[in-house]
């Protein structure tokens, strides 16, 4: 073969690279436009919001019942109540998720259904939440004759974000390496052990994370809520599950009429006045708070658990 | 008194054969008794009872054979090399000790694999794969120690068997990281994590595991591919050592790995076996073609 | 050694290895026309003969110094195994042999110069013809090996072997004979005693031309039969 010798000079090659870099630039600069024009929207909407709701974010306004003087209004039964459908929400999608995610992955044999059962579970993740609303209305509310409680609505909640947490621990769990598990069963674990010892332990930091964005997607949550039945006023909190007698804890809370913060801003911006106006504003910019700071709590778990396990 | 110490340094100063010559090696032992011992040391002891009999073993992959009808001896508390080059089953071959396909969906075994002294057939379906390898430890080609400290790595396989007490646990993880030839550098760090070592050592680390739970054979599986040759070669002199203590099978892409640890070579190509025989053998005069092909350099 | 240096897939490593074998074939021609010439110089009082060898000694040298500086380097880079080992440790022994084998030519030749004056100033016994048929025999045994090293041929080898015993019963009778001349004509004993060195050496060429023959086996077969004299017979050729 006749090598042919092509002489290149020195300045069309560099000629050649100045172009090609230019599209770089162009390329880097117009991703950076839109990175700060998405997030120059978010502050503006949230300084707003501040701004429109200043006047009422109070310490008053955190405590004081909703009431039909737009002035001495609060949100401490929405965030209250709130805060009670986030607990159980969580307490029932974190188990079921993380199981379902966990059989999905180690333990389903790799066959059609196992496909089906897959492709369900992330289309659930597509569906209106108003549905899901629905389905909670028929099932729990009266089905399982929950009533309109926070039971129920913990419950509806979960079931909306439960594809969220069993994506996401599936991916948690399928980042754990192959060659981990080899070791493990290597020396003689049996697939529960396995699965317990090392591939949850290691999964957890990817399990919270897709359990928090899963939470701060359920808080703002309205459509469902309304759909079973949510009250817009109510100024009493439900009862106190921790008690100075015995048995110290009680679940009665669970059967007790709720409200939430979407649903009370909803209630105070369809009012005329234009202070509920306000209210409304400052009820959304501390839900735009709480929001933020869960998320905030993810990235820094995600953080924690990333410079212990690397991959 | 004073006579035979005169005659002591006259024969000291004054060696009458080279045998007794003084070598600068070890107090007291001469550069021809060390030779002696070292060529004792090396040479594979026929009189060794098999501690695993692999016979007509095959397995498939769905409907792909990827063994075919496989039988070789596996010499108690020797090492048994396998080589070939890639895709011959030497891995398959191996993993089939430790039913580590069973892992994998459909994979099927043929033949079996006797264990000695109890003649347990290893593949056998009613054989518990757990069972397996409670008794047949692995040691994997790229070095994988679970992200927890060193000493909880060691201490795995041991909790696996429900070992609690925590004196007994810490003996045994001495034991082990000794045995890894790791103790003295992680004595002073047993509680950081096993990720924080060198690829040598998490090596080292993943054997010291694996020796932990005194396997009757212990599996490597190209151990050193992704190491580099000082660790490389650390790892091997560990093998030479565990020679007598522990049965050994390594697989190895590398001859002269092969050539150096081993004192049973078997060579394979396209899932069967061509030829097994001592190593010193199967290096100066193989007598199958394929073999000598194979290890002088003259493939395809 | 027909096949053996082909087929590596490092070509540059059949290059090595023919390169090797081709000097060693080049020496072990050279150290076969040593011998028939030094032979020839002492028959005939050949001294232009005689003067060659003597001048290409030199040369054998050279050989035995350069095959042996690629033998280290090829088992430095290389690290032969099987059957390529074995060529290579063979080559490397028998290179050693053909440069002994070349020396004795050498003291052969100088005996012949010796001899071929003092016939000039004294034509008496010409003790040496009783050297003929061993010299005949060591020229032979030599080119046999050299031939049995070219051909990787362990059935030449074994022949070489057994022309070995006969040189030694020749050496046995020619000494005999010189000792009856020596006590008829002591004139000639220096004569005689020269001739014994001689007949000594040509007892050495055979000699390490059996060595080659041996170093044929070990290549062949893997088996050393450097010291197992009565096993080099045909058995020895054969690999177990």
């Amino acid at each position: 073969m006749n090598a042919a010798v092509i002489s290149v000079p020195a300045d069309s090659i560099r000629a050649g690279v100045s172009r090609r870099k230019i599209l770089d630039r162009v390329f880097v600069m117009i991703g950076l436009c839109f990175l700060f024009g998405a997030l120059l929207i978010l502050v503006i909407l949230f300084l707003d919001l501040v701004r429109d709701g200043s006047a009422k974010l109070t310490w008053d306004f955190l405590t004081s019942f909703p009431s039909r003087n737009a002035g001495r209004a609060g949100i401490l039964s929405a965030w209250v109540g709130t805060s009670l459908i986030m607990l159980v929400t969580a307490a029932v999608a974190m188990p079921v998720g993380v199981a379902a995610a966990v059989y999905l992955e180690e333990y389903a044999p790799k066959n059609w259904m196992t496909a089906v059962i897959e492709i369900n579970v992330t289309n659930l993740a597509g569906v209106p939440s108003i549905i899901y609303g629905l389905l909670a209305l028929g099932l729990f509310v009266y089905q399982f004759n929950l009533g309109q409680s926070i039971a129920a609505a913990g419950l509806t909640l979960a079931l909306l974000i439960l594809p969220i947490v069993i994506v996401a621990t599936r991916e948690a769990v399928r980042a754990v390496p192959r060659e981990i598990r080899e070791a493990a069963y290597a020396l003689g674990a049996t697939r529960w052990e396995v699965t317990a010892h090392h591939v949850l332990p290691y999964s957890v930091g990817g399990i919270l994370t897709g359990m928090i964005i899963g939470l701060s997607r359920a808080i703002g949550e309205t459509a469902p809520l309304i759909t079973i039945g949510a009250l817009s006023f109510i100024a009493f909190l439900p009862e106190s599950p921790f008690s100075s007698e015995f048995p110290f804890f009680s679940f009665a809370w669970l059967s007790e009429a709720f409200t939430a913060m979407p649903i009370q801003m909803f209630n105070w911006v369809s009012r005329p006045d234009p202070a509920f106006q306000v209210n409304a504003a400052a009820a959304g910019a501390i839900l735009l708070g709480m929001t933020l700071l869960m998320n905030g709590i993810a990235i820094y778990v995600r953080y924690r658990y990333r410079k212990k396990i690397n991959w | 008194m004073q006579v035979t110490r005169e005659k002591q340094d006259r024969a000291e100063s004054s060696p009458q054969t080279v045998a007794e010559a003084p070598f600068p090696t070890e107090k007291g032992r001469s550069a021809g008794q060390i030779a002696i011992e070292m060529t004792r040391k090396v040479a594979p002891d026929e009189a060794r009872a098999v501690k695993a009999r692999a016979e007509n073993l095959s397995f498939f992959y769905a409907s792909v054979q990827a063994l075919k009808s496989v039988s070789i001896e596996i010499r108690d508390k020797q090492v048994t090399a396998l080589i070939g080059p890639s895709g011959c089953g030497k891995s398959t071959f191996l993993r089939c000790f430790n039913r580590m396909h069973d892992l994998t969906p459909e994979t099927r075994y043929a033949g079996r694999v006797m264990l000695y002294p109890d003649e347990i057939d290893l593949v056998s379906r009613k054989v518990d794969p757990i069972e397996v390898r409670m008794r047949i430890g692995m040691v994997f080609q790229k070095p994988n120690p679970f992200p927890k400290s060193i000493f909880e790595n060691v201490a795995y396989g041991l909790r696996v068997r429900g070992m609690r007490a925590k004196v007994l646990v810490e003996e045994e993880v001495e034991k082990a990281l000794r045995g890894a030839a790791l103790w003295d550098e992680v004595k002073d760090r047993l509680n950081s994590s096993g990720l924080s070592l060198s690829g040598g050592q998490q090596q080292r680390l993943c054997i010291a595991r694996a020796l932990a739970t005194n396997p009757e054979i212990l599996l490597f599986d190209e151990p050193t591919s992704a190491l580099d040759p000082i660790a490389t070669a650390r790892i091997e002199e560990l093998i030479s050592e565990l020679r007598d203590k522990v049965t050994v099978i390594i697989v190895t892409h590398n001859m002269q790995q092969a050539a150096r640890v081993s004192d049973y070579t078997a060579f394979m190509y396209l899932g069967e076996l061509i030829e097994f025989d001592e190593t010193s053998q199967l290096f100066t005069n193989p007598s199958k073609k394929a073999t000598e092909d194979y290890i002088t350099g003259r493939y395809g | 050694m027909p096949e053996p240096t082909e087929g590596h897939t490092h070509r540059d490593y059949d290059g090595a290895l023919s390169r090797l074998r081709l000097r060693v074939l080049e020496m072990g021609g050279l150290v076969s026309d040593q011998v028939t010439a030094a032979v020839r110089a002492l028959l005939e009082y050949d001294r232009a003969a005689a003067e060659q060898v003597l001048l290409r000694e030199r040369q054998i040298n050279e050989y035995d110094t350069e095959i042996e500086a690629e033998t280290f380097r090829l088992l430095a880079r290389r690290a032969p195994v099987a059957t390529d080992l074995r060529t290579v440790l063979a080559i490397s022994r028998a290179v050693t042999d053909l440069e002994r084998a070349g020396d004795e030519s050498k003291k052969i030749a100088r005996f012949a110069l010796a001899t071929a004056e003092r016939m000039a100033s004294d034509p008496s016994v010409p003790v040496h013809t009783h050297l003929r048929h061993m010299a005949e025999l060591a020229s032979r045994m030599m080119r046999h090996a050299v031939d049995a090293l070219d051909r990787a041929d362990a059935s030449a080898a074994h022949e070489v072997a057994r022309m070995d015993k006969e040189l030694d019963q020749e050496f046995e009778t020619a000494l005999r004979r010189l000792m009856t001349v020596a006590m008829e004509h002591s004139r000639v004993i220096r004569a005689t005693i020269d001739t014994v060195f001689a007949l000594k050496s040509l007892e050495r060429i055979g000699d390490h031309a059996k060595n080659v023959a041996e170093h044929v086996v070990f290549l062949v077969s893997g088996n050393d039969v450097r010291h197992a004299h009565a096993v080099l017979g045909p058995a020895a050729g054969q690999r177990h």
